[in-house]
């Protein structure tokens, strides 16, 4: 008799989402799914809107990564606008994308995925949340709420606010920065590298307890993709794309982000609103990439600064060719926390970072643009059309997440194989489920809010869709 | 940018804006603002959209903590003071949804300490969406305001 079980939702990420597994007749995991169960219609309501409302439109898209909309959304915009933006301008909008990095990181790993690192994939789920975590280690948790504060805390003296600011806009920023604003973010930048160290140390030392996650979770052969600069190093505002095998090989590089249609093919599927993205050249089945950090540190020769670069020598040096598992996002994420401190340092310090001229002025130029930066979660791209009195005609969005979804939904049918050796539940079973998506962080569009808590429903039915088991917790 | 300074008063007006009188928080907390802009009272103002866990280190280094929030319960205009008791035991803290009562949990288990917080609360006449506050909210702001200086000037 066949068997079906229903996760939903998807707890401790960021929107709505449901997990089902198909068994066959003998209870083996016969299929499993990874659906996005929302729907936004951002890329439909904006039609006919003044494209100059798009960034602060579009970063109502999350209330987590605004920034990250903020800042693709301003680059499709200046494209449009057909300006140069100044170069004071490009380094702000850089410093606010690295604080947003490290705040969306420090939600994700401290937050969000700590819990289960700390407590164990099996321990009590109602043990296994940020407060089961300051019972065990309050000083990894008082660490989490300051990170995660410090990259807020940047982005509020950017940007007037903490969500959704208004302060990247097509042609630049609005404001420049003040010297006083400048010492204040540099004063806290050695605290954010001294947390990230922290963490970073305990995290591989509990790291040999998680053989079997390295081994299960989204660890397969597949592409990997992320922008780089020219030096091949990380890269999160500018530069070119670069896909790499698991195992290294450079597939393309120097690839124009502009040109993204020729090589990336969003395919849609019936059974859920994200879309399936793959590299067209290698079609859907080999063309399956990750992005985000993990993808970013495989991608890229070196991150560009110093502790960042010893951290991922030394991940690298340790893991091998495991370093692909996608349970090693949230090695990446921590690493990249540390680069985005080291690099923020770097931006806050060049001379003319205070400059006051920090935005273009122009009329629409052009009837076509295209914005790409790398978003927390991996390469985010706004694609706009306008008519000739600068009107959405279109938007096209390709979110991080929609990028990961193929390798997301391979992970669930790899985790559910391994741990399914029959129709029995358990608790640590659907934890693991969860948890291997929650390794690539997904964003389903957090301003669509549930109220109150977000309890895990499964349900097992027969192959004659009668419900023969059913566990709520 | 709020600088926090150590045993002083924390306010926290709660809401969205853009849902008419669910911004109701907010307006107290820039009336206050206003308040200590005129009078020179000493006081930390924040606004949010919803409580987060790093809310948990300014409300530490408080010596009072009152949040202002909308209410779907009660007439119009209404508002309730009700300080929080700090023994409830917490639930699992969210990024979207997080009680009060679960940040002072967290607060005390994180830092040590958790000072006595007080929930006032207003009920809204409409929440649908609009920057503007329904006229019998608007009237209560005020005396929201002035109930919150009680409160803290005690």
């Amino acid at each position: 008799m066949s068997q079906h079980i229903t996760i939903d939702p998807v707890t401790r990420i960021e929107g709505h989402a449901k997990i089902t597994v198909q068994l066959d007749e003998a209870g083996r995991v016969e299929d499993a799914h990874f659906h996005v169960t929302q729907v936004r219609g951002f890329e439909k309501f904006c039609e006919g809107r003044p494209f100059s409302e798009m960034p602060s439109l579009m970063a109502r898209i999350c209330g987590i990564c605004p920034v990250s909309h903020l800042v693709a959304s301003s680059k499709a915009c200046d494209a449009l606008l057909a300006v140069s933006i100044p170069p004071t301008a490009v380094k702000l909008r850089r410093i606010i994308n690295l604080a947003q990095i490290m705040q969306s990181h420090a939600l994700s790993f401290f937050y969000l995925s700590a819990p289960d690192l700390l407590l164990g994939m099996d321990a009590n789920p109602a043990q296994r949340n940020i407060f089961g975590m300051v019972a065990e280690h309050p000083e990894l948790a008082g660490d989490g709420i300051r990170l995660r504060s410090i990259g807020q805390q940047i982005i509020e003296m950017l940007g007037g606010k903490r969500i959704h600011p208004a302060w990247v806009v097509p042609g630049g920023v609005s404001e420049p920065l003040t010297a006083e604003k400048r010492e204040q973010m540099l004063a806290m930048l050695p605290e954010a590298r001294e947390i990230t160290l922290r963490a970073l140390a305990w995290f591989k030392r509990v790291l040999p307890q998680y053989q079997e996650e390295i081994t299960s979770f989204a660890n397969f052969p597949s592409l990997f993709m992320a922008l780089v600069n020219d030096a091949n190093e990380l890269e999160h505002y500018d530069g070119h794309w670069r896909i790499v095998t698991s195992s290294g090989d450079v597939v393309a590089e120097r690839l124009d982000p502009l040109h993204y249609q020729e090589f990336i093919e969003e395919k849609v599927e019936n059974w859920t609103y994200l879309k399936s993205p793959f590299y067209k050249p290698s079609g859907q089945q080999e063309g399956m990439y990750r992005v985000g950090p993990l993808a970013r540190l495989l991608v890229s020769e070196r991150c560009g600064t110093a502790e960042a670069d010893r951290e991922r020598e030394e991940f690298f040096s340790t893991y091998g060719e495991a370093r692909t598992s996608s349970f090693f996002y949230h090695y990446a994420r921590l690493i990249e926390i540390l680069y985005a401190s080291e690099r923020m340092q770097v931006l806050l310090n060049e001379p003319d970072i205070l400059n006051p001229r920090v935005r273009a002025h122009a009329e629409p130029n052009q009837l076509e643009g295209i914005g790409v930066a790398e978003a927390p979660r991996g390469t985010l791209i706004h694609h706009y059309t306008i008519d000739e009195n600068g009107l959405m005609r279109s938007a096209n969005l390709i979110i991080a997440t929609g990028h990961n979804n193929l390798a997301m939904n391979r992970g669930v049918l790899q985790v559910a194989r391994h741990f399914i050796k029959d129709a029995h539940i358990t608790d640590g079973m659907l934890n693991r489920m969860e948890a291997v998506i929650r390794a690539f962080d997904p964003c389903l569009s957090c301003s669509t809010h549930a109220l109150g808590e977000m309890p895990l429903h499964i349900q097992v039915f027969d192959a004659a869709g009668v419900l023969i088991d059913e566990r709520l917790r | 940018m709020s600088v926090f300074a150590k045993g002083r008063p924390l306010i926290i007006g709660i809401g969205n804006p853009l849902r008419s009188d669910d911004g109701l928080g907010w307006a107290v907390a820039e009336q206050m603002a206003l308040d200590c802009q005129i009078d020179d009272r000493e006081c930390d103002i924040h606004t949010v959209h919803q409580l987060t866990p790093e809310l948990a280190q300014v409300i530490a280094v408080a010596n009072l903590v009152v949040l202002i929030d909308a209410s779907r319960e009660g007439e119009p205009g209404e508002w309730r003071i009700r300080p929080l008791s700090l023994a409830t035991q917490p639930g699992s803290v969210g990024t979207h949804h997080t009680t009060p009562e679960e940040l002072a949990a967290l607060t005390t288990l994180v830092y040590g300490q958790c000072p006595p917080m007080v929930v006032v609360s207003l009920t809204g006449a409409d929440f649908r969406l609009g920057e503007h506050l329904s006229a019998r909210v608007a009237q209560s702001i005020p005396l929201v305001s002035a109930a919150v200086w009680q409160c803290v000037l005690r």
